[in-house]
């Protein structure tokens, strides 16, 4: 029989390469997706390693949506504050900021052309990323991660309700991006 | 939704299931050694810091008890009985527990004017 630090570390094993790819579908950055599934990690250890094997699954992606919640926020902060100090800095050379400027190009990232390129794994990203962040995150727990409604909803913070309504407006819109565009 | 459009968004679901798995498949060995050396960082913190729900819940109830006891003896060491400021961390406490607005308590010396007003013409 395995101890509970095998355990731990055989579902960690399990869990790491999907929440990483989680993370960094978020973030579009490999460096903070591996601090995230990292902070998940030893939070899920620290706190939690004491309960029941069963529930490390639903409790760990809870960490995880938590974590990435908070980048979020402070990605927001930062860009806010850079953008500020644009702002500032071009207000001094008497240059006017063009607010158009400040946020990224859609078409930078078209699934479309990731599409007939051949890239699935890019263009699905691509479009995972043309998602509000919590139907990014329903459709990943509840289509990849085989979370149930209720489970989804815990790991979520909200109700089953909401979570199936993030789900269906999240396959609709990419099937929309994906599926109609086939080469 | 129709049995059509239901078993095209079945097909959908699994390939976009199957390009995720093979995305995550796939990671680059760079990535693979960082998940590894995170996921046994992880373990190892957990083994030299044990986790407080692990703790015996004599050692957690000791130690509740050891605070409490430091807190109400510097209370008592601390109190000066001859001034009217003796009261002051026993009525912090009761401020800070108390359900009303702090401005209510600021506004204290206003309120037992009103009081004296009150009483006076009463």
């Amino acid at each position: 029989m395995l101890d509970s630090s095998q355990s731990m570390e055989r579902f960690l094993a399990s869990v790491e390469r999907r929440a990483f790819r989680m993370a960094q579908i978020a973030t579009n950055s490999t460096d903070d997706a591996l601090d995230i599934v990292q902070e998940a990690m030893l939070n899920l250890v620290k706190r939690y390693g004491a309960k029941p094997e069963e529930e490390w699954k639903p409790l760990f992606y809870r960490i995880l949506v938590n974590s990435i919640r908070d980048w979020y926020r402070r990605t927001r902060v930062r860009n806010r504050w850079r953008s500020w100090m644009q702002t500032i800095g071009k207000a001094n050379d008497a240059e006017a900021l063009d607010p158009i400027e400040s946020f990224a190009d859609p078409a930078a990232h078209n699934p479309e052309d990731q599409v007939i390129i051949g890239d699935s794994v890019a263009a699905l990203d691509s479009a995972l990323r043309i998602l509000p962040p919590r139907q990014q995150q329903a459709f990943l727990l509840r289509a990849w991660e085989d979370l149930s409604v209720r489970e989804t909803a815990v790991v979520m913070r909200c109700s089953a309700g909401s979570v199936k309504t993030h789900y269906a407006r999240a396959v609709r819109t990419l099937r929309k991006l994906l599926e109609d565009h086939r080469p | 939704m129709t049995q059509d459009n239901n078993d095209h968004e079945n097909v959908f679901l699994d390939r976009v299931r199957r390009t995720l798995d093979d995305s995550a498949d796939n990671l680059d060995a760079r990535t693979l050694s960082q998940l590894t050396q995170a996921r046994h960082r992880a373990l190892e913190k957990a083994k030299s810091k044990p986790s407080i729900h692990r703790r015996p819940f004599w050692l957690s109830l000791a130690g509740l008890v050891t605070a409490a006891a430091v807190v109400f003896l510097a209370i008592f060491l601390t109190r000066d009985p001859s001034g009217p400021q003796h009261y002051s961390a026993i009525e912090d406490v009761e401020i800070l527990a108390a359900s009303e607005n702090p401005e209510f308590f600021a506004d204290m010396e206003f309120y037992a004017w009103l009081a004296e007003e009150m009483e006076d013409a009463g």
